[in-house]
């Protein structure tokens, strides 16, 4: 039906331009047919009087435009004109016209798809109301350069109370729990927000089911027992189920009434984790059954802070304010919060300091899509500009007939753009589809992490930008160029000299760049996937096969810490005992595992900076045989052992990186480092480990020490079970067994061979971006040699006429050969050249940028180049021995 | 046609209103007109006549409607409208307070003392 429609309104219009048209057209022709009358009736041969009538009148086809377009409508059926004019020229041609839609769409595609998975790790921004108006608060020493910098609880408050320019603040934090939907289902382990009681509403978050935080609640520590779903955990685990609003859900085993279910768009208060549910921060104490004091402890800095700005109120002025508003509250509380700087940022000055690294990779990443996007326009470019010429007399006879320069600009630009809206169609159906591949990408770990590139309108804005950018790059200047023609020599069909040579100079420049910049492009792409090759193959410092990883964290059931210690030494010891098992250990942070341990520690003799209290580090709490069984090397001093002990002397292991860093020069064995806190003792480094990689593979060099497990227990951790057999998730039900002997109600997560825990957190990602750089490598080679060889190849047979002279004077095929190639090879050479410069900086930048994500690739540095040589001799000289066979006289006469 | 003047820029559209204010006309009968009513003194570019028509058209001073000519033929007829009407009287007097202050600037006579 919406078909017809579409039809029958066509042929309207159709029928109202055609009656337009022709009525010009009538009054016009009546006028000269009156006109004729009266000549004739003043004695005038008919003929003669015809003649004279149409002199008098002038240019009939230019009058009936300049009456079109004084009526205003021209605008609209000269456009449907020269669309109907380039789609026959489309059809007429439809290799050009696929080559260069395709080119389009994949530069397009490219920028199209990239873009979508920098928005969802950098660009987009939160789901609030008006987020531009929502600012970070962050909270850190002077020195510290990223870092999200949190607020305890009760500073918070008081900071909250005493800013004007803000219209809301609100404190957040990121909190486990054991979450079952009925008190009989057994519980799984779910990561939320626990806020404060104004978070909703001063975001602007408006529940899609049920109603937010009311302002009384939230307050009074324990009170208020209510919780908000995320509407990802809601509609995917829970079943979208309505009537769960005003039901209860337990948390930690106690009941929470869920009031609220938060809307689609909300998805959280960073990019990467998108909480399960949102809890009032006053009911943490309960849930923990009194463990948790963070908002009661003034020195606890574990809250996030945005502020929403108000009306009229600016960033600096704010920024000031809040600044005095925290000296204030430094001066009254000098022992927990001196040597603190509170800053206010935008949401995405606080991304980019928070994640540097996936700023520079996506920036890179962008800059390489660029480059894409720049050859493919560069191909059309030239498509069209070798068009222009062969189209030269078709131009200049047009503008013999009348039309005007503008006028046939519009239409040489319209062609344009309907590729670029056909480039840019295909470019969004290729994005959709590496969307979804690039969809998928997911950090397997108890928190969900998801990234979640996506095609909304940000996407099509920006393709339609893109597109509307690679017009003007690729239809201006071919344009123009044909419409400059020289009249009365496109009508002859001959290139006068100075233009010819002009042309010439451009078509070289033309060559020049345009290996130039696909040396650049594609020495790019081989540095990042020399990165990520390498990355891949890289020993990230322990033993991946034959291991089994699995979380347990007591706390989930509120256990004691006497409770705790028994469940550990009992699960670690039957364990061993288990069939099937050659070794068994414990970390509180599985290599890698986005949930890692941080400490603040002193080393001993290293000198801190004034006011600095201590030096920020990894670590992990691991088990005694942590060492062997993970295959981690000790390169000097010894493992922990069983005679370590909760009593015995405090002893700690430190990887070589932080002797490095804080001991320069010296044996870290027999030094001390100590926790920062007040009571803390001093431990003795008694091994040196190797440094491996602890939060990500391209990490640099990180300084880690380990502590042991008897000295430092915790409550949450991850049990490491060597297997004899190489399947190790065969262990994974007898271990869940002696967990269900141990303690019924304890939860366990993460369960997984530690094989695939490392390729899914490790190198899914490398190995995806790794694909994706290859396709974009790959594209843009294509484009490249594509566009490279038309627009030399071109650019030789417009040469045919004066290799045709050369041979009529006596010139040799071999010698035209000779003389193509050379300068050919000149061309290529020139361009090499200065592409190397520019891949020099690239390279430099890429590697500098991202961090073990790019290397030096030798093999490009040679191929490359060759293969730009080569492919511009092949395309010098098929043309040119073609040219050369012809007979001479043809080719001058050709021209 | 000796002794014709050229026509000067931004005229030929009051030309236009005043012929067709004397009555309904068609294109080429706006020409005729307006060559009687200035004596045969002014030319107009025939080539011209046609966008100014259909600009004056769109700016609603004149309505056009298809008609039959004397000697029966379809016709495209030009009316003045009241907006044009107005225009017309407007542009008129503008034009003699023009040509009053030409005239009074061109015949002086240099002042002697």
């Amino acid at each position: 039906m919406r078909r017809l429609a579409w039809l029958t309104s066509g042929v309207a219009n159709l029928f109202r331009r055609q009656r337009l048209e022709s009525g010009v057209h009538d009054e016009i022709a009546f006028h000269l047919d009156e006109r004729t009358a009266d000549l004739v009736r003043r004695g005038l041969e008919p003929a003669e009087a015809r003649r004279v009538a149409r002199a008098e009148f002038g240019g009939v086809l230019s009058c009936a435009e300049r009456t079109r377009e004084a009526w205003g409508f021209r605008i609209i059926g000269e456009l449907r004109q020269d669309a109907r004019h380039a789609l026959r020229m489309f059809a007429g041609s439809p290799g050009f016209t696929a080559i260069a839609v395709l080119s389009i769409a994949i530069g397009i595609g490219a920028n199209a798809s990239i873009f979508s998975v920098a928005d969802a790790l950098v660009f987009r921004p939160l789901g609030v109301r008006d987020p531009g108006r929502v600012m970070s608060v962050s909270l850190q020493p002077p020195e510290a350069t990223r870092g999200i910098g949190s607020m305890s609880y009760p500073n918070y408050l008081d900071f909250r109370d005493s800013v004007q320019s803000f219209d809301g603040v609100v404190a957040h934090q990121l909190v486990t729990f054991s979450f079952a939907a009925t008190r009989d289902a057994s519980p799984d382990m779910r990561a939320g927000l626990a806020v404060s009681g104004n978070f909703f509403s001063a975001l602007g978050i408006v529940p899609e089911v049920g109603r937010a935080f009311a302002p009384d609640e939230a307050k009074v520590p324990g009170a208020d027992a209510v919780l908000i779903l995320g509407h990802d955990f809601w509609s995917g685990v829970l079943g979208a189920d309505r009537s769960i609003v005003g039901r209860e859900v337990w948390l930690n085993g106690i009941p929470m009434r869920v009031i609220g279910v938060a809307p689609e768009r909300f998805t959280g208060m960073d990019q990467y984790i998108r909480p399960a549910f949102f809890l009032p921060a006053s009911m943490l104490r309960r849930l923990s059954q009194g463990r948790d004091r963070s908002v009661e402890d003034r020195a606890a800095r574990i809250y996030d802070i945005h502020a929403r700005l108000k009306p009229g109120a600016s960033l600096s002025r704010a920024q000031n304010e809040a600044s005095a508003a925290w000296n204030a509250l430094s001066r009254q509380y000098p022992d927990v919060n001196q040597h603190l700087v509170l800053a206010v940022r935008t949401e995405f000055q606080a991304r980019v300091r928070n994640f540097p690294e996936d700023v520079m990779t996506m920036v890179s990443l962008l800059a390489l899509v660029a480059l894409v996007l720049a050859i493919a326009c560069a191909n059309v470019a030239n498509l069209l500009l070798g068009r222009a010429r062969s189209r030269a007399r078709e131009i200049a006879i047009r503008l013999a007939l009348g039309v005007s320069r503008p006028r046939l600009l519009r239409q040489l630009l319209t062609e344009s753009v309907l590729l670029a809206v056909a480039g840019c169609a295909a470019g969004i159906a290729l994005a959709t589809w590496a969307v979804r591949v690039l969809r998928d990408i997911r950090i397997p770990s108890d928190l969900p992490i998801v990234i979640e590139p996506r095609l909304d309108e940000r996407v099509l804005i920006f393709s339609i930008c893109a597109a509307a950018l690679s017009v003007l790059l690729f239809g201006i200047a071919p344009a123009v160029s044909s419409v400059r023609t020289n009249l009365v020599a496109g009508l002859k069909a001959a290139v006068p000299g100075r233009a010819a040579r002009h042309r010439m100079i451009g078509r070289s420049v033309l060559v020049v760049l345009q290996v130039a910049l696909s040396m650049v492009l594609l020495i790019s792409a081989g540095t990042v996937l020399e990165g990520f090759r390498r990355l891949l193959e890289l020993d990230p410092g322990f033993r991946t096969d034959h291991l089994l990883m699995m979380a347990v964290d007591t706390e989930l059931t509120n256990a004691s810490p006497e409770q705790s210690h028994v469940f550990y030494k009992e699960l670690v010891d039957r364990a061993r005992r288990l069939p099937g098992v050659v070794s068994v250990t414990m970390t509180g942070a599985v290599p890698l595992d986005p949930n890692s341990q941080g400490e603040t520690v002193i080393p001993e003799g290293y000198e801190l900076r004034p006011g600095q209290r201590g030096v920020g580090v990894q670590l992990a709490t691991v088990e005694a045989h942590y060492f062997s069984t993970m295959k981690t090397r000790i390169a000097g001093g010894r493992s922990f052992n069983d005679d370590d002990r909760a009593t015995s002397e405090p002893v700690v292991i430190v990887n070589e990186e932080f002797g490095r860093e804080y001991w320069r020069g010296q044996n870290p064995l027999g030094k001390r480092v100590r926790l920062s806190g007040a009571e803390s003792p001093w431990m003795t480094v008694v091994g040196v480990a190797r440094t491996g990689k602890y939060f990500f593979l391209g990490e640099t060099p990180q300084p880690f020490i380990y502590l042991p497990f008897v000295q430092h227990e915790r409550t949450r951790m991850s049990l490491i079970v060597e297997s004899a057999s190489d399947d190790p998730t065969a262990l994974a039900m007898p271990i869940r067994q002696v967990v269900r002997n141990l303690s019924p109600e304890q939860p366990v997560y993460n369960v997984r061979a530690l094989s695939t825990f490392y390729e899914q957190r490790a190198l899914a990602i490398p190995r995806r971006m790794f694909h994706v750089v290859t396709t974009m490598g790959v594209a843009g080679l294509v484009l490249a040699l594509v566009g490279l060889y038309g627009l030399v190849a071109y650019s030789v047979a417009c040469r045919s006429r004066e290799i045709g002279i050369r041979m009529a004077i006596g010139a040799r095929p071999s010698n035209v050969l000779a003389l193509v190639l050379r300068q050919g090879c000149t061309l290529a050479v020139i361009g090499v050249a200065t592409g190397a410069l520019g891949s020099m900086a690239a390279t430099r930048a890429l590697i500098a940028g991202l961090y073990g994500l790019a290397a030096p690739n030798r093999p490009a540095w040679v191929i490359v180049p060759l293969l730009l040589i080569a492919l511009t001799l092949i395309a010098s000289y098929i043309p040119a021995r073609r040219a050369s066979l012809i007979d001479p006289l043809q080719a001058v006469r050709h021209e | 046609m000796s002794g014709s003047a050229d026509l000067l820029p931004g005229t030929l559209d009051l030309l236009i209103l005043k012929a067709v204010s004397l009555g309904p006309l068609h294109g080429y009968g706006v020409l005729l007109r307006i060559e009687q009513i200035s004596g045969d003194a002014l030319t107009i570019e025939q080539g011209a006549l046609y966008p100014a028509l259909a600009r004056l058209e769109r700016q609603r001073l004149l309505e056009a409607e298809w008609g039959v000519s004397d000697n029966n033929r379809r016709a495209k007829f030009y009316r003045l409208t009241a907006a044009g009407r107005r225009r017309l009287r407007d542009e008129t007097h503008g034009w003699q307070r023009l040509v009053r202050a030409m005239t009074a600037a061109l015949d002086s006579t240099p002042e002697e003392g």
